[in-house]
């Protein structure tokens, strides 16, 4: 009797022990997106929102949509856009002080602590895959009636717990320091990859259209999905290598 | 024609000026708290559009700054216009007049404006933005030493020597001037995300941008400042006006050009640039402030009345002021065209394709340009200026 094929999860889960087992710089992540299982459900975003703890404003990975035709043969499309992580990556040079660069995992990041937020690197990306923490928080304005609704205070002590972005902890305490006033960006969920878990976005996706592991194994499910003839990288034409692949 | 002399030193001009300032730095002193306790939460950029008036302004007053040195130098050390000795400490005071709010901007635009120094400690000379930084304060240090030296100068008995290595200072300051306006120019031009911005000769454009805004500046200094019993006055006004109305048409024909390049080039992003500029909802900086106020009318008064220098100084003071219309355009156009399709399923704070300023945003300019405006005053009043204009 034919054995079941693995969950794409648990076989990605696998792989990714085998490649953490490798030197940083002996893998290459990539993630890939599946356009044609994409339903648009943005539980990607949602995952990485309340991953990293993002405020307003701040999206690591937007599903953009796209709405084509006239009602009734009208079709819509989706496009998970989280950081391309470009091997080439026109936003790193631009920075005047080292806050943003490839990481040894070849993961573009961001050193908060650096970060003047001259936001040049938002400037810079051809994706729109940065956004600036302009200090917001989603209770700002927020009514205070205990024992009705979750108040401001509640809501407020959700808003203040601790991300784990690059293996630092980190409260939004006031708009003075760091993370606010930072550029912000996708990273691969790094903190989740060092303790062996898929970026959130992978995990989350209802529709399995994402994809992610080492494309320096050849076994690994993403060093075949790239290798496909209707993979596709977004603005090839730049020449920034981008690290993201698109199944369409 | 003859012209009524005008001198800020008359007490009701002083109280003009005095006023104007004072108003400036009131009207924009709670948009200045505001920047500190609420950060960026009350601006119109975002993550879309992430350069907005606070840069605009800046890249204007660098024109203003270095432009107006460029022309200053150039006709008094290299193409010896004697007379124009009469506004070199002036010149060099306007000059840091700029800087200071240019300055002052740029560090409220940053997101962290107090690890400005993180520039100075461990800048990436790869980028262009930090060539910028150490430029502006190279350019800053230049222009601080030749005040000084004009200061000591006025002040000395014997001031060949101080004359002398003020002239050196100043031929040494123009290729850092010219370094600056190219480095500048080069942030945006480099950038292949921005369409409409990516050129190669988009730093020759802020050359030329410069130069038109600094001759306005320059004479329009001379026209106000300069002593009219000086018999070159009336001839070294109208040279001035002439050189101004050139550069304006030489700009303008420059900036038609780029445009119609960018119209034509069969680049969607670049030629809904053009589209936002002269049909978006900021339309009006560039027809009424830029076309109108800084073109056509000062054109048509240089032209029509080339020997009046009241009209000369007039004209060229719209020309120097209506130009901070052209980054405005420069820099939001460029920003708003390149918006990927389907963004806009993204909405919320900071998420925004367009861009207006917020009132805050108007209000911090409005202190900065005060600031400038009150260091301009101190300095005509407690420095020797009146001397040297005398003397030279």
């Amino acid at each position: 009797m034919a054995q079941e094929p693995k969950d794409v999860l648990v076989r990605m889960h696998e792989e990714l022990q085998r490649a953490l087992e490798k030197a940083p710089e002996d893998r290459r992540w990539v993630m890939v997106i599946d356009l044609r299982k994409c339903v648009g459900c943005h539980a990607c975003t949602i995952a990485c929102v309340a991953e990293n703890k993002l405020p307003p404003g701040v999206v690591y990975r937007p599903v953009l949509e796209k709405e084509t035709g006239i009602y009734p043969n009208v079709t819509r499309s989706f496009l998970p856009k989280p950081c391309m992580q470009c091997d080439e990556p026109p936003c790193t040079p631009v920075c005047p002080v080292y806050a943003t660069y490839k990481d040894e995992n070849g993961v573009v990041v961001m050193d908060y602590d650096q970060c003047i937020g001259c936001r040049a690197c938002i400037i810079a990306c051809p994706y729109s895959a940065r956004t600036f923490d302009f200090g917001k928080t989603y209770n700002d304005n927020m009514p205070e009636m205990a024992g009705v609704i979750v108040g401001q205070k509640v809501a407020d002590d959700y808003e203040r717990a601790a991300t784990y972005e690059y293996g630092d902890e980190r409260r939004r305490l006031n708009r003075k320091d760091s993370p606010v006033g930072n550029v912000r960006k996708c990273h691969f969920c790094l903190h989740r990859l060092k303790e062996g878990m898929l970026p959130a976005c992978t995990t989350t996706c209802i529709g399995r259209a994402t994809y992610f592991g080492d494309a320096n194994d050849p076994d690994s499910l993403v060093a075949d999905l790239i290798t496909s003839s209707n993979v596709m990288r977004l603005k090839e034409e730049l020449g920034t290598q981008p690290r993201v692949y698109y199944l369409v | 024609m003859a012209t009524k002399k005008f001198d800020i030193k008359k007490s009701w001009n002083a109280a003009l000026f005095i006023l104007i300032a004072l108003a400036l730095l009131g009207g924009g002193l709670s948009g200045l708290i505001g920047r500190f306790q609420t950060g960026h939460e009350q601006v119109g950029y975002g993550s879309n559009v992430p350069w907005g008036l606070w840069v605009a302004i800046y890249v204007y007053l660098v024109w203003l700054e270095v432009g107006s040195v460029l022309i200053f130098t150039t006709l008094h050390y290299v193409f010896d216009f004697k007379s124009l000795k009469a506004i070199k400490g002036l010149a060099y005071l306007t000059a840091f007049t700029t800087l200071a709010p240019a300055l002052m901007l740029i560090g409220l635009d940053l997101g962290h404006p107090f690890r400005f120094m993180n520039t100075i400690t461990s800048p990436n000379f790869g980028s262009f933005m930090a060539w910028m930084i150490w430029l502006h304060l190279i350019y800053l240090v230049f222009l601080l030493v030749k005040l000084a030296l004009v200061v000591l100068a006025n002040r000395s008995r014997k001031p060949e020597r101080l004359n002398k290595a003020l002239k050196v200072l100043a031929l040494l300051s123009l290729p850092v001037g010219v370094a600056l306006l190219g480095t500048v120019g080069s942030i945006f031009g480099a950038n292949s995300a921005r369409s409409f911005w990516q050129m190669s000769a988009l730093p020759l454009y802020f050359l030329i941008f410069a130069l038109v805004a600094g001759s306005g500046l320059v004479t329009a200094l001379f026209v106000c400042f300069a002593p009219k019993s000086e018999e070159s006055y009336a001839a070294t006004a109208g040279n001035l006006g002439k050189l101004t109305l050139a550069l304006l048409i030489f700009g303008a024909m420059a900036s038609a050009f780029s445009g119609l390049i960018s119209l034509n080039s069969n680049a969607p992003a670049q030629a809904n640039a053009i589209q936002m500029i002269v049909a978006g909802p900021q339309q009006w900086t560039f027809w009424a402030l830029y076309i109108g106020l800084g073109v056509l009318v000062p054109s048509i008064l240089l032209f029509v009345w080339p020997k009046a220098t009241r009209v000369i100084g007039i004209a060229a003071s719209l020309v120097f002021v209506s130009f901070a219309a052209v980054p405005f355009n420069i820099i939001i156009a460029g920003q708003t065209a390149d918006t990927l399709t389907g963004a806009d399923a993204f909405t919320g704070f900071g998420l925004q394709l367009g861009y207006a300023p917020t009132m805050l945003e108007w209000q911090v300019v409005a202190f900065a340009l005060g600031v400038g405006l009150a260091i301009f005053l101190t300095g005509y009043y407690l420095l020797p200026m009146r001397k040297l204009e005398m003397e030279g």
